[in-house]
């Protein structure tokens, strides 16, 4: 044991001393995460809506005021041809054909909302109008502003169908009156009064942690972190054959103690060094908002079980490469497959059942399992031991074919 | 002479790229498997993201009134759990609740999702106008996506029975008061809205349609975005490894020796930057034509991933890599050593392609979406989806292709000015 710590301890000297690969290893992972949670976690920024409101009818008004209260302090809706906010950065001069489609292309604003002549007449007619959402944002879809034109026609449209009741034909002809403009605004405002204090309602409660904390660093911090700890301990198959290629292995062989000590050594080191790249990783996610819960027995407990199936996945690997570079490139490219297909890149919840199940060959699928529980499930060691348990059984079958494979020459 | 000179020098290099199998398997399976991930992921060909069921617990303790048919709380429970309409059972997996204390605690330890407690006077509260019933929903947020979506359904059962009852509740009286004033029968009318607000729950009276900002509907493909951006990202990992060659030619000494024979220096710089140009279109081609048979053959999408305006994209492949050539020449020009040069330019290059949306859109993020604004990713990555997802024509990618081909001058430069002080000293 002491011979495999001093040829741990020696690499790890010669590790902390390569400044190119602590960019790799420290630096990189640390920008990524903090683009990411920028990114993926941006829930409190404001939004810009564009209106085109090509009816200027009570109704249509009334959708744009629906539509900024649904939005509040979040959604800044810019009415064309109106005083807008200073957000808008719209002159009043302006219509949609002059500069609108530039807008949304150009990100100016999220989309275009556009309401067209006859709105109102249509609706009071009893009939059924579309409004037009144009915008780029077929990647984020459905997108938080979709959501909240949803939300708003729901509710002016709940109205407007009680107000339609008036030109039932049936309903006509059973009460012996025809519906009237009168009879239609007094029932809609009926119906918006109602609404204010609706029938059937929805207290909300969450189970405890609040969605405003750090949702895009939980999943980045630990995804992107799983990720670059993988490549540090895939890369033990790098470190392997180059040292088998350049004699320094066989030189450690000479040696009055076993072989599998010194590649035990070698292996301790990539371990090791991902551990502690772990440990400031998941400090500097930390100050970037992730939250891992409180039980850091069962952090170490996954870390570790994960730590061990890379490196045994790492040691495999080291058994089927001819050399350094090959190695580095399967090596990489192994990490950068079963990152995004364990989930490391986005939760596993939100792709199709098969991707689920095909993502669960990917060790980070479990190690992020496991933080799920962790970090939303206030999990406890209990919780977690079914994903150690895989990692743990992917250690055994990576390692016993690796140990069968090996060849120390 | 000098040009057949400056073509061995390149033709060296693209030999070197194309035959190191180990870099191939970066360079090009990289961007392709994780392209055909995402595409697997988030739809080959369709708009629709497909999402985890939610679990979701209803404990219905409604016990109904006389005034209606069915308990409101039976609804919830109908549509949650004992008979999900088809567009919703992909959604939801619910079952029935008994011990709510039990529940929360489930929901809590993430075996559910969500639950619903529906209070024993729900429908009788909800029936009798002014009053109101209110119904409780807890939820873990950690369920993410699949746990919003069942709020939503939840949202929208509300909305519906909202519907029905602010109907009878304005639309009882409005006939009743017609009815009588044109001597009809009350009780008909008042029937026939009874019966009405049925059907209204589900009626629409404002649609949404979602169109491109062209005003057509649009099919997305997944493979659109990524497939351009990982294999831009890609294609400058790959060049930035044809740049450090210099570095290493320095290192070993072969460039001093082609120094040594009568043919300029800028020989030598020139058939490597030809070299690199030249690998990076053909990286480049080489991803561009095995995504198009992913889409096609994998995914069986009609779509095209790089657009069909051949033209366009001739352009903007050329203008792209005359960026990224330039960028990963300035980077081995500022680095000290081939290591250096091969951590930094991963650094560096890593660090532009995420500014640059190669692995999500941030367009939209404050400061992210103006530093995006920076990298050739970006304008590389917006031409092609302009092309394919927004169908636009030559003139639309025109600025694109300018400002690639601009930030490639500058950076040519700044690289050739850098190689000069350091050849010369």
């Amino acid at each position: 044991m002491r011979t495999v710590l001093s040829i741990t301890r020696y690499d790890l000297m010669r590790l902390f001393k390569d400044r190119n690969l602590a960019v790799f290893t420290l630096i990189m992972p640390v920008v990524i995460m903090s683009v990411l949670s920028l990114a993926i976690g941006g829930n409190n920024q404001t939004i810009l809506l564009d209106v085109v409101d090509d009816d200027h009818s009570a109704l249509s008004k009334a959708f744009v005021e629906q539509l900024k209260d649904v939005g509040g302090d979040s959604l800044v809706v810019c009415v064309y041809g109106k005083e807008n906010p200073d957000d808008c950065g719209l002159p009043k001069e302006d219509g949609w054909s002059d500069v609108g489609k530039k807008r949304v292309e150009e990100g100016d604003t999220s989309g275009a909302l556009i309401i067209p002549a006859g709105f109102g007449d249509a609706l009071q007619q009893g009939e059924s109008v579309a409004v037009e959402y144009r915008s780029n944002d077929s990647l984020n879809a459905p997108g938080v502003v979709t959501n909240m034109i949803n939300t708003a026609r729901n509710r002016v449209g709940s109205s407007v169908v009680v107000a339609q009741l008036v030109y039932d034909p049936e309903l006509a002809t059973l009460t012996g009156t025809t519906g009237t403009t009168e009879s239609f605004t007094a029932l809609y405002a009926q119906a918006e009064q109602q609404w204010q204090n609706p029938p059937a309602r929805i207290e909300e409660e969450s189970s405890g942690k609040e969605t405003e904390v750090g949702t895009g660093a939980n999943q980045s911090v630990p995804g992107i972190a799983s990720m670059f700890l993988l490549f540090t301990l895939l890369n033990a198959a790098s470190v392997l054959v180059g040292e088998r290629s350049s004699g320094t292995l066989q030189r450690l062989f000479t040696l009055p103690v076993p072989k599998y000590q010194v590649v035990m050594g070698k292996m301790l080191t990539q371990m090791v060094y991902a551990g502690i790249q772990f440990i400031i990783l998941f400090i500097i996610g930390g100050f970037l908002g992730a939250e891992f819960g409180s039980n850091y027995l069962a952090i170490a407990l996954l870390v570790i079980a994960f730590l061990l199936c890379g490196g045994a996945l790492g040691f495999l690997l080291a058994t089927f490469v001819k050399n350094e570079n090959q190695a580095g490139a399967i090596a990489s490219l192994a990490g950068f497959v079963l990152a995004p297909l364990g989930g490391a890149w986005w939760p596993l919840n939100i792709v199709p059942d098969f991707m689920r199940i095909l993502g669960h060959l990917s060790p980070i699928a479990w190690v992020m399992d496991g933080f799920q529980d962790l970090i939303y499930y206030n999990g406890t060691v209990l919780d977690i031991l079914p994903e150690v348990g895989v990692l743990l059984a992917m250690t055994a079958v990576f390692g016993v074919i690796g140990v069968a494979r090996f060849r120390y020459e | 002479m000098i040009w057949r000179k400056i073509q061995a020098i390149a033709w060296a290099d693209i030999y070197q790229t194309f035959t190191d199998r180990s870099a191939l398997l970066f360079n090009m399976v990289s961007p392709l498997a994780i392209s055909l991930i995402i595409g697997a992921a988030f739809g080959g060909g369709s708009n629709d993201v497909d999402v985890e069921a939610a679990k979701v617990g209803v404990l219905n303790l409604d016990v109904g009134s006389t005034q209606v048919e069915q308990a409101f709380g039976d609804i919830y429970l109908q549509v949650l759990v004992e008979a999900p309409p088809d567009g919703l059972k992909d959604f939801i997996k619910g079952k029935a609740i008994t011990d709510e204390k039990r529940a929360r605690q489930q929901v809590k330890d993430g075996d559910l999702d969500v639950l619903v407690v529906i209070p024993e006077n729900f429908t009788a509260s909800v029936i009798e106008s002014g009053r109101g019933g209110t119904l409780r929903v807890y939820y873990n947020p950690g369920a993410g996506i699949p746990g919003d979506v069942a709020r939503s359904i939840i949202d929208g059962l509300t909305t519906q029975l909202n519907n029905q009852n602010i109907a009878l509740q304005v639309g009882i009286p409005y006939a009743s008061e017609q009815a009588a004033r044109n001597n009809q029968a009350i009780d008909a009318a008042v029937a026939y809205i009874q019966q009405a607000s049925n059907q209204l729950r589900d009626k629409e009276a404002i649609t949404l349609n979602r169109v491109g900002v062209e005003g057509k509907v649009r099919e997305f493909n997944s493979l659109q975005y990524f497939g351009p951006g990982m294999a831009i990202l890609f294609m400058t990992y790959a060049l930035a490894n044809g740049a450090v060659s210099i570095l290493v030619d320095q290192r070993n000494w072969t460039m001093q020796r082609i120094w040594t024979t009568p043919s300029p220096r800028t020989v030598y710089l020139g058939g490597k930057m030809a070299g690199i140009y030249v690998s990076g279109i053909f990286q480049m081609i080489v991803l561009m034509v095995a995504m198009i048979f992913a889409a096609n053959v994998v995914f069986g999408s009609s779509v095209a991933v790089w657009g069909t305006n051949i033209i366009g994209i001739v352009l903007l492949l050329a203008s792209v890599v005359a960026a990224g050539s330039g960028f990963a020449l300035v980077i081995a020009s500022l680095s000290k050593n081939p290591d250096q040069g091969g951590s930094m330019s991963t650094l560096v290059l890593t660090v532009t392609g995420l500014l640059g949306g190669a692995f999500l859109p941030v367009d939209d993020v404050p400061v992210l979406g103006l530093l995006s604004k920076l990298t050739l990713n970006h304008w590389g990555l917006d031409g092609f989806t302009t092309l394919s997802y927004e169908g636009g024509s030559l003139i639309d990618i025109l600025p694109n292709v300018a400002i690639l081909l601009t930030m490639g001058a500058v950076f040519f430069s700044i690289a050739l000015f850098q190689f000069g002080r350091r050849f010369r000293s």
